[in-house]
């Protein structure tokens, strides 16, 4: 008997391996897009930035280009960050550039974002987007995670049965049928309708600021911002305590992270951590950095050295730039990378 | 726990691969037995006791049938039971509704009332496992079968997992005598059990749950939408409800099955019957022999002239509409059952042609297909207002909204219709049966790689599980 489900385990893994070949990426927020369009244009670009809104709506590489520009160094990079992108989804992306094998690639800044196994795209456990992120090699990367935190047992074990069955619907192709028949008759779309356009990539190179957004979905954000500057103000205060915080790294998940930087190492381009002005503090981004386990790394989540990243005229909310503020950004992106990029040509 | 969760194929491979690995006949029950305990306690584990008490209910009336010999005595414990099992029924299920609406009756005859009632938790497969332990003491005071001895034996036969939650309602008669012998693996049809399960699994996650949501936008607001929309709606809910439940009661076939016992078959093509009385022998048949069983029958059924049979019909049916669940559009669902069986039996049978032409066959399908349709829009209609806004706009007597379904929803009405005949000839049988165990292993593997796809990504409980 046992070899009779042994020959049905094959024929499951076999077929559902044939069936993942045509399962389309997710669209949210123009995940799909931004691969694709990479994907066509891979040994065009030398910088890739990976992240959340944070870095989509924060970075605009025409600007970082010509920042680098000034430096003397000519090179092209491009957006690749997209809405609601968490640690584990960053890291599936980096591979699934990696294994692109683009040409040109020398640095992947990556927006530093922690290790946390139980954040998912807009708290919905079991959408498509993270399925898809549940590799087996992301899933015992996340199980890692899991583990190293302090909980019950049951939360535990919760967790990583969520992670498990992630796993096993993403092997297993589950729920992905319409999408696949979508995409073949050419009527794929972007649920949340937010697909960013070829032109739109090919014009902003994956930027795109928040008050260019027409649909007025984030104006709430802005309104909340507004409504408590107070707070946000003393938020601001707070970062600089936070950062002086100690860490303790003994149960950082650095087998994710070395596995990461092998993977970026593997087609000679380097990883570099990038803190965007936030509202928060990173303290262990910033251990992180000082014990050289992140060996590049730009920190601007500093509201002492800059004061008017955390000031309302250029913020859109409490988490992002607004166009004002993402071109000052992009631009000392653009100064600070150079010296790297200098060394890699 | 769903048979299309994923922790059901954890749970059922342990208690299958432990099942057979056990040696004697007693432990492979006591361990089903614990399972099945698993299984429901998973839902709730506090309601284990409620079904416990049922179980130790008639497990001793039974007991106390065998012992006492008086009539009176015999019909006393009867009483007993009975009356225990429907006031635990009464008070879980009925016991809300009743008090709303008598709260409602008094409001509206201008007396004041407390707006209080207590909120009770429904137990899922309440109405299952009672209708299934009754019938099991009933058929003991009636001397068709011999009470059990063992209690293990009559608590798996109540609470085994398979049909545990939503039927097949399983006879003692047909299940008790399975648990005397070992079961053995030789005797298990393997395949049939295994492409059941897969059938039924594509009926329920696959196509049911698909359907789900687009009906349920216009059940919520009909008159949003076109005529032609509330049509394929309802169609689709007629889809919806037979996959669903059949699919479930497939699974449930197809596990028991795989560990070595046989349940009642619940669906036999329904939807494919050209007359009323012909698809109530179809629909739902563990239910509806239960009640024509111990209700219509001991009632006198069609025995006692033609107006004592519509009225045996009409209480039947009210009650099977109540079985179903608490609620005014059961009730008034199991009335227009009564009354669509009262006009078969009045007229139809009368009326119908020795020799019928396929024309005649076709124009009786439709007229039982369009009925049940309309049973179904009473049954799932949101509240009286809803139902006959529906039924207004169905017939062209109202406007109904813009908005509208996309026709290919009709394809997957005829596919479903379509498989739905394919079944019924069997056309898959033979081959199934004559390939290789190799290959059959292989395309079984296949099979669900192409089923999984196709899972509704979203969450729909069985339909029958409120029941």
């Amino acid at each position: 008997m046992c070899g009779y489900v042994v020959l049905a385990a094959l024929g499951f893994a076999s077929t559902s391996w044939l069936v993942s070949r045509v399962v389309p990426w997710p669209e949210d927020y123009g995940l799909r897009a931004k691969y694709d369009y990479f994907k066509q244009h891979k040994d065009e670009y030398d910088v890739a930035f990976v992240g959340s809104s944070r870095l989509f709506r924060g970075v605009d590489p025409r600007i970082v280009d010509a920042g680098l520009r000034e430096q003397g160094v000519e090179a092209r990079s491009i957006n690749l960050a997209i809405g609601g992108m968490t640690g584990f989804e960053s890291d599936f992306f980096v591979r699934e550039i990696v294994r692109l094998e683009p040409a040109r690639l020398k640095v992947i800044v990556l927006e530093d974002q922690p290790w946390d196994p139980n954040s998912y795209f807009l708290g919905n456990t079991f959408s498509s987007r993270n399925v898809f992120w549940h590799t087996p090699a992301e899933t015992v990367s996340a199980l890692r995670s899991v583990w190293s935190v302090d909980a019950p047992l049951t939360d535990h074990v919760e967790w990583s049965w969520t992670h498990a069955r992630l796993c096993a619907m993403k092997l297993a192709n589950v729920a992905q049928g319409p999408r696949i028949a979508l995409d073949l008759l050419g009527k794929s779309r972007d649920p949340l309708r937010r697909a960013l356009s070829t032109e739109q990539l090919a014009e902003g190179a994956g930027f795109q600021a928040l008050d260019d957004l027409i649909s007025g979905e984030f104006n709430p954000w802005r309104e909340k911002l507004l409504a408590n500057q107070e707070g946000f103000r003393a938020m601001v205060a707070a970062i600089p305590e936070q950062n002086a915080r100690p860490v303790d790294l003994s149960r950082y998940n650095f087998k994710a992270l070395g596995a990461q930087h092998a993977a970026a190492a593997s087609i000679g381009a380097e990883l570099v951590r990038l803190l965007p002005p936030g509202s928060t503090g990173q303290p262990e981004a910033l251990e992180l950095a000082r014990t050289g386990a992140y060996a590049h790394t730009l920190d601007y989540n500093d509201p002492a050295r800059f004061p008017r990243f955390f000031e309302l005229e250029w913020r859109f909310d409490e988490h992002h730039l607004n166009r004002a503020g993402a071109q000052e950004l992009s631009r000392l992106i653009g100064i600070d990378l150079a010296p790297l990029l200098k060394r890699t040509h | 726990m769903l048979f299309n969760e994923a922790r059901f194929f954890v749970f059922f491979a342990l208690a299958f691969a432990v099942h057979w690995a056990l040696r004697t006949n007693g432990s492979r029950k006591a361990w089903l037995l614990l399972c099945s305990c698993a299984f429901y306690g998973a839902w709730d584990w506090r309601f284990l006791g409620l079904m416990a008490v049922s179980i130790l209910i008639d497990y001793a009336t039974g007991r106390a049938l065998t012992t006492v010999s008086t009539t009176g005595a015999r019909r006393a414990w009867l009483v007993l039971s009975l009356c225990a099992n429907l006031g635990i029924l009464g008070f879980f299920k009925y016991y809300g509704f009743f008090v709303d609406s008598a709260t409602e009756l008094l409001k509206s005859l201008g007396f004041e009332t407390s707006e209080r009632t207590l909120q009770i938790v429904l137990p899922v497969g309440i109405s299952f496992f009672t209708f299934q332990s009754m019938s099991y003491t009933i058929d003991v005071y009636r001397r068709g079968i011999e009470a059990v001895k063992s209690f293990t034996d009559f608590a798996l036969f109540v609470a085994f997992f398979p049909q545990l939650v939503a039927g097949p309602i399983v006879r003692a008669v047909d299940f008790i005598p399975q648990l005397a012998t070992k079961r053995l693996w030789r005797d298990v049809e393997v395949r049939a059990c295994l492409v059941l399960f897969l059938a039924g699994f594509i009926k329920k996650a696959c196509i049911a749950d698909n359907i789900a949501p687009t009906l349920d936008s216009v059940f919520k607001d009909p008159s949003a939408f076109d005529a032609a929309s509330n049509w394929i709606a309802l169609a689709l809910y007629h889809v919806q409800i037979y996959c669903d439940f059949s699919g479930y009661s497939d699974m449930a076939i197809a596990a028991a099955g795989l560990l070595g016992y046989k349940l009642t078959l619940n669906f036999n093509f329904p939807y494919l019957t050209s007359n009323i009385a012909e698809w109530w022998r179809r629909w739902h048949i563990s239910l509806s022999s239960w009640f024509r069983d111990y209700l219509y029958i001991p009632l006198g059924g069609n025995r006692r002239g033609s107006w004592r049979t519509f009225f045996n019909l009409y209480v039947v049916f009210l009650l099977c509409g109540l079985w179903h669940g608490a609620n005014w559009n059961f009730l008034a669902w199991g009335a227009f059952h009564g009354t669509l069986l009262a006009v078969h039996r009045a007229w139809g049978d009368r009326h119908a042609p020795q020799q019928a032409g396929s024309a005649v066959v076709l124009a009786k399908w439709c007229a039982t297909t369009l009925a049940v349709l309309w049973g179904w829009l009473i049954f799932r209609g949101e509240g009286a207002t809803k139902t006959l806004a529906m039924f207004e706009i169905q017939l062209g007597l109202e406007p109904g909204g813009t908005n509208h379904l996309d026709l290919w929803w009709v394809a997957f009405f005829a596919s479903a219709l379509l498989v739905h005949v394919l079944a019924n000839r069997a056309v898959l049988r033979e081959p199934i049966e004559r390939v290789s165990n190799a290959t059959f292993a292989v395309v079984y593997g296949c099979a669900w790689a192409l089923t999984l796809p196709w899972l509704a990504s979203g969450y729909t409980p069985f339909i029958y599980f409120q029941f």
